[in-house]
């Protein structure tokens, strides 16, 4: 949907996707290097940015570029979907930094923020094919706890694959940020920064 | 051929942050280490530099992807 919601950290920030990423997508998604585990999309500009328009009228769906705050510079894409008022909460993925980046733990550490201190969700999920263990590995490292596994989830190309979803509360959340904030900064001592936006 | 002392000190601290054993990480390569993603790779980065007392640029980060990487840059880094 259109959204207004972003975020800066340290070194990275989240702004809403617009029309105009339609080629940075495409071209993430070709060069992503994790492609055997990626949902195929509109392979061209032109089918993406019709993609984006759909995306634009669904409700509940908050999707980012992943941003270089010094730069303004695009690296990855992330989103928040799937949100269930009732019980508050929420699917994240969409998860792609290029190749070479460094934007992948405060990407996640901002979705979070936005997850639980702006949208006042109690938990979000994530579900990961089985076999993409550097993907479960990190959620693993971050604090998510295994919720469960879901036996043929994803169909991707050709294959079907087992999913993995992995779950984050507001309060298992509120007692690891202090440690992924402390990481998160001592990197960001050497991303160069420029002065703050508005 | 026997892995040198800075070889096997980079390799004490990748095991330790991983839990894996220090030997067989020297054979390795960071997509061979499911244990090896990015939150423990900044983790692995801030040990080694405690260690040596070094600083490694942000553009360094992404590659020192194995024991033998990170032994390399660390060398420089104390070179200079």
């Amino acid at each position: 949907m259109r959204h207004d919601l972003s975020a800066a950290g340290s070194a990275f920030g989240l702004r809403p996707i617009t029309l105009a990423d339609a080629g940075f997508v495409v071209q993430l998604r070709a060069r992503g290097g994790r492609g055997a585990f990626m949902h195929s999309i509109a392979p061209d500009v032109a089918q993406q940015e019709a993609y984006l328009a759909r995306y634009f009228d669904r409700p509940d769906d908050y999707y980012f570029i992943i941003y270089r705050l010094a730069t303004g510079e695009a690296e990855g894409t992330i989103g928040l979907y799937d949100i269930d008022w009732r019980d508050r909460s929420a699917q994240w993925g969409r998860w792609i930094v290029r190749k070479g980046s460094l934007a992948a733990l405060e990407s996640a550490v901002l979705l979070y923020e936005l997850a639980f201190d702006r949208l006042g969700l109690q938990m979000v999920y994530c579900r990961t094919v089985a076999a993409n263990t550097a993907v479960l590995s990190f959620h693993r490292s971050f604090g998510l706890v295994m919720h469960e596994l879901l036996p043929r989830h994803f169909r991707i190309g050709d294959h079907v694959y087992d999913a993995v979803e992995q779950r984050l509360t507001r309060e298992l959340w509120n007692d690891i940020r202090a440690g992924v904030h402390a990481t998160t900064l001592r990197f960001a001592g050497r991303v160069a920064r420029v002065p703050e936006r508005e | 051929m026997p892995a040198d002392s800075l070889t096997l000190q980079v390799a004490e601290i990748v095991g330790l942050t991983l839990r894996r054993s220090p030997g067989e990480l020297v054979r390795l390569q960071r997509e061979e280490i499911s244990e090896w993603d990015s939150l423990k790779h900044m983790e692995i980065v801030f040990a080694v530099e405690d260690s040596f007392g070094i600083e490694f640029r942000e553009d360094e980060l992404p590659y020192l992807n194995s024991v033998a990487l990170i032994r390399e840059a660390v060398e420089r880094h104390r070179a200079t």
